[in-house]
């Protein structure tokens, strides 16, 4: 647009127009001059004649630029002069700004990236995630294993995993023109792998998918190929697709990987093509590495589940994930509704009936899929939300802040605004010009808090992956969160700009031009404002501090909770040999031989083994029969189960209250034995021996024998409530894949990883270790999600505590200055420095007091209100926690009265001989 | 005596300087001498009335301007029709030429 050019060339183009009309004057001046008059005539009447100078340019210029975007771009140059005058008031406002703006938006763009943006496919709002759902306390008919099933609001119960055979069936009777879904894919996450390529073996996180998984997306591979049908055949040749980030990782990006054979868990695998960046797969946040077709789920997971071989003929375990693709026209409520039938025959169909079974179908449910899997949002979407209120209440802080310096610098400016509204500037255009000025802050610290979220957001994310799921996320800014950006500066613009502008031109004009200081009645209501802004900071303050008191105390009472074990000085790892290739007896065997090689090394007291680790979250349940123990009637008979290695309770030091540790001889062949905790015992065997008693698993048709109790420990969770748990020796259990283990050493445990893998690799060079660390570090990763929440609150907590000091004192100060001459009168009467002192720091704990009283109720009814939200995060206490309310009451006390001891200090030196005559 | 100079609305005189400027390139000042001329005295715009109006003929496109030696010896700042400008101009020609003769024959009619 031509206009937009004019700004550039603005200088010259006045220039010109200045010439242009001067030889316009000058020739009338000289047709006066030859019309007889003489030159001082001549020029005054041609000036006459000419009209307002001034009047022309304005009109001219109207031509050349919208006359709203000039008035801007004055305002703006004037604004950025006026604030370059004060640079400590532009400094401490920016960076005030800065900090708000900038948190807000690092937990926006994570709340971007987990829960709104959609994932980097064709037309993702076409997409549909296929559920299934039954009323609350049911099964569906045909289901017996289960995978990522949740009640949802309304009490269904919702699971999103399928059978093979409700694919197929939907597949092909719900698919292609005419029909609702253009197209059906499947896939599932089979966990960690062994991959052996170059000589090397390395874990990596892999998902089998059906052929038509990268086509229906519209994901185009950036090297090689990605699935044909041809591809996902039984009994055809494997081969695989990388994604981006893992080929760079492990291969070095290098290209000539694609058409290589790698060999994962043991079967040769060739790899024909590489992901584009950014495609993770369809749940956000999770790293997935490798994906294979389903039908390689039988060569590479042989023992899946029990003792199935293939999923992929069992039409009563469900484990697929489903999404489609509706073709245009429909919805999702309608291919729902014509889908329905054919997915519920598909259960019917190869349902092997047992007894007991409730005839329930499932209905089908079709959800929005675009944004990809739940995962990480039903993980953080809480949290995340949390995070959001206590950042909004520091930028409130932060704004509460800027406003009051803004109203400090009006007073200020009293007398500049009075002269330019005295000669004629409307008020409108003064707040506008005022308002400006708050925008250009506002901008400022928006930009500075833009980079400050990028930095943070990053941080965040990285405090948020446990070493063995790192979190992925996409955080590129896009077209929300720069919205998001923009209008948050508006808004904070408007919100501490406003109320300063209005006040500001509402000048009582005589005082204003003759003083240069406040008239009274501008002055009084000054004060009153800048105090009901500290006070509300303070109130808010105290909000944030509350949180912050009850998440730390949280995270200490878990650190605190008596484990049962002794954490100190364990090293952890984990192998798993079954990918390696080992089955059976020979899995068993060296397991037993990893243990007592690792025991026998130096530096080590004893080793032992488990199944999952401690405190990992992974258990294991089963169902148990107890001779002399009649179940009551809805009682579930469900024990926790614990394979473990010869020593257990010895390594652990958990301490056998009676009978023996489980040992080497524990093996396969000999009889079957079982420890099991006090709480089973209490349990089970109320008041009776347990020593020597047979109890039963009766699925799997295992008899034991209990030969020893053990102290109650927790194992797989901090906060669930203690399990009977049951330990057995892993040689004697079904189902073992990987195996953990758990060395106690002399010294530091990290000394001896290095040692440790050594002899894994003397035995087997292909078995990577993974899962290594040490148990307090174990321990940490448990608590990450509360040392996050500790670290956060305190943070924000701390951040609201300097704001609402920084505000306190200026309004303070102010304060002192302005009743200089009441504080001189005072002295003068006989009043002591230290009244003086007191009497500030009284007005100080007021203006707190005052805050309290609004706050301290405020924070309580916040935690009421947020109700079941925050009482799940926290531990060992309550909503309304008395010492957290003390403890914040306690830190805004500390602040108020150091925020108010230098103005009080500044009274109390007043000379009364100086105030007297000044006044 | 100069004589009564009557108000030009501001359309009509775009498009009288459209006029003048298609007989040959001025500046300012001769423009306006010509529209005095032209119209017996009866059209005399202020300058305030008309560099406005230059410089939104154009910034319209229809006008061009060029920094050339003026008779006096000076240089001025000369206007000259585009040829967008023409087309403009013979528009509001023929709109004119309609306008006057419908509020002709209203105040024929009127008689």
């Amino acid at each position: 647009m031509r206009k937009l050019l004019n700004l550039l060339r603005g200088e010259r183009m006045e220039q010109d127009l200045n010439r242009e009309l001067r030889y316009h004057l000058d020739r009338r001046i000289h047709d006066f001059m030859g019309a007889g008059m003489s030159e001082a005539e001549a020029r005054r009447q041609a000036a006459l004649e000419f009209g307002g100078l001034a009047q022309i340019q304005e009109e001219v210029r109207d031509a050349w630029l919208w006359r709203w975007l000039r008035d801007l771009l004055q305002d703006l140059r004037y604004s950025a002069r006026v604030l370059g005058t004060s640079p400590a008031f532009t400094a401490t406002a920016v960076i005030s700004l800065a900090l708000g703006i900038g948190a807000t938006t690092a937990i926006f763009s994570l709340i971007n990236a987990v829960l709104l943006k959609m994932l980097p496919v064709k037309n993702p709002q076409e997409l549909v995630l296929m559920q299934w759902a039954v009323p609350k306390g049911e099964s569906p008919l045909g289901r017996r294993s289960y995978d990522g099933s949740a009640s949802d609001v309304t009490g269904r119960f919702v699971g999103t995993s399928f059978s093979y055979q409700s694919y197929q069936r939907l597949r092909a009777l719900g698919t292609g023109s005419g029909r609702p879904l253009s197209g059906i894919l499947g896939f599932t996450d089979i966990g960690d792998v062994n991959v052996l390529a170059n000589g090397e073996a390395t874990l990596a996180y892999a998902q089998v998918v059906s052929a038509n998984y990268f086509s229906l997306l519209g994901v185009q591979p950036a090297i090689g190929r990605t699935f044909l049908e041809s591809d996902d055949k039984r009994g055809g040749a494997p081969v695989c697709v990388l994604t981006d980030a893992y080929w760079k990782r492990r291969f070095g990006g290098d290209r000539s990987i694609v058409g290589e054979t790698i060999v994962i868990n043991g079967v040769p695998v060739t790899v024909i093509g590489v992901a584009p960046p950014k495609f993770y797969g369809l749940e956000p946040g999770r790293q997935m590495d490798i994906s294979l077709p389903l039908t390689t789920q039988p060569p590479i997971m042989p023992k899946w589940d029990q003792k199935i071989a293939s999923l992929l003929d069992e039409p009563d375990h469900w484990w697929m994930l489903m999404m489609g693709r509706l073709n245009p026209g429909i919805s999702a409520s309608q291919a729902q509704a014509r889908l329905e039938a054919v997915f519920q025959q598909s259960t019917e169909e190869g349902y092997k009936p047992r007894p007991k079974d409730r005839v329930v179908f499932a209905r089908l449910d079709l959800a929005a899929g675009g944004s990809g899997i739940a995962y990480l949002r039903r993980q953080f979407s809480r949290p995340l939300f949390i995070l959001m209120g206590m950042v909004v209440l520091v930028l409130l802080i932060a704004c509460a802040n800027v406003a009051n310096l803004l109203l400090a610098r009006a007073t200020a400016r009293q007398r500049e605004i009075g002269i330019r509204l005295s000669i004629g500037a409307s008020r409108g255009r003064l707040i506008r010009q005022l308002l400006t000025e708050s925008f250009l802050l506002a901008a400022a610290g928006a930009a500075a808090g833009c980079a400050l979220a990028w930095w943070g957001s990053r941080v965040l994310v990285m405090l948020i992956s446990r070493s063995r799921y790192p979190v992925v996320l996409d955080l590129a800014p896009d077209l929300p969160l720069l919205a998001f950006a923009a209008g948050l500066c508006l808004l904070t613009g408007l919100l501490f700009g406003l109320a300063p502008a209005l006040r500001a031109t509402h000048v009582d004009l005589t005082p204003a031009l003759r003083h240069g200081s406040a008239g009274t009645r501008g002055g009084f209501s000054r004060t009153s404002a800048g105090k009901a802004l500290v006070v509300a900071q303070t109130s808010l303050s105290i909000v944030l501090m509350f949180g912050a008191a009850l998440f730390v105390r949280t995270l200490v009472n878990l650190e605190n909770i008596n484990t049962g074990f002794d954490r100190n000085n364990i090293l952890l790892f984990g192998i798993n040999a079954l990918q390696a290739g080992y089955q059976g007896q020979a899995l068993n065997d060296f397991y037993s031989r990893v243990r007592e090689r690792v025991a026998a090394l130096p530096g080590v007291a004893s080793a032992t083994a488990s199944y999952h680790l401690f405190l990992s979250g992974g258990s294991r349940g089963e169902g148990i029969s107890v001779p002399g123990y009649t179940p009551k009637p809805n009682e579930g008979m469900g024990v926790s189960i614990v394979p473990a290695g010869a020593e257990f309770f010895k390594t652990m030091k958990i301490p056998l209250l009676r009978g023996r540790d489980i040992t080497d001889r524990d093996t396969a062949a000999a009889p079957n034995i079982a420890v099991v905790n006090e709480k089973f015992v209490r349990h089970y065997f109320a008041g009776r021996d347990p020593l020597g008693e047979h109890v039963l698993f009766p699925e799997e048709r295992q008899e034991m024998e209990i030969v020893g109790v053990a102290a109650d420990a927790r194992y797989d969770s901090l906060r669930r409530a203690l399990p009977e748990t049951l330990y057995l020796p892993f040689q004697q259990s079904q189902n073992i894949h990987w195996m953990h283990y758990e060395v106690r050493t002399a010294g530091d445990p990290r000394a001896l990883i290095s040692a440790v893998r050594r002899t894994i690799a003397s035995m087997d060079r292909n078995i990577p270790l993974f899962d290594v660390m040490t148990q307090s570090e174990q321990v940490d990763e448990l608590l990450l999600n509360e040392r996050l929440f500790a670290k956060l609150s305190s943070a924000f907590g701390v951040l609201a505590l300097v704001l609402a000091c920084v505000g306190l004192y200026g309004v303070l100060s102010y304060s002192v200055a302005r009743r200089s001459g009441e504080i001189g009168i005072r002295m003068a009467l006989g009043a002591q420095r230290s009244a003086i002192l007191g009497m500030v720091l009284g007005d100080t704990l007021f203006l707190v007091a005052a805050g309290l009283v609004l706050g301290v109720p405020a924070a309580l009814e916040v935690t009421h209100l947020a109700g079941k939200l925050i009482t799940d995060l926290l531990y060992g206490l309550k909503g309304n926690d008395t010492l957290s309310v003390a403890a914040a009451v306690g830190a805004l006390v500390v602040v108020g009265v150091l925020a108010g001891f230098v103005p009080a200090r500044r009274a109390s030196r007043v000379d009364p001989n100086v105030a007297l005559r000044y006044e | 005596m100069p004589s009564p100079r009557f108000p030009i609305p501001q359309g009509t005189l775009d498009m009288l300087i459209l006029q003048i400027l298609a007989l040959e390139p001025a500046h300012g000042y001769g423009i306006a001498q010509r529209l005095q001329q032209l119209s017996n005295d009866a059209v005399q715009p202020t300058q305030g009335s008309l560099y406005p109006a230059l410089h939104r003929l154009e910034q319209k496109g229809w006008l061009k301007a060029e920094w050339r030696p003026s008779e006096t010896g000076r240089e001025a700042k000369f206007y000259a029709l585009t040829t967008a400008g023409e087309k403009q101009l013979a528009v509001e020609k023929e709109t004119w030429d309609r306008l006057s003769a419908a509020v002709s024959l209203i105040f024929n009619e009127g008689r």
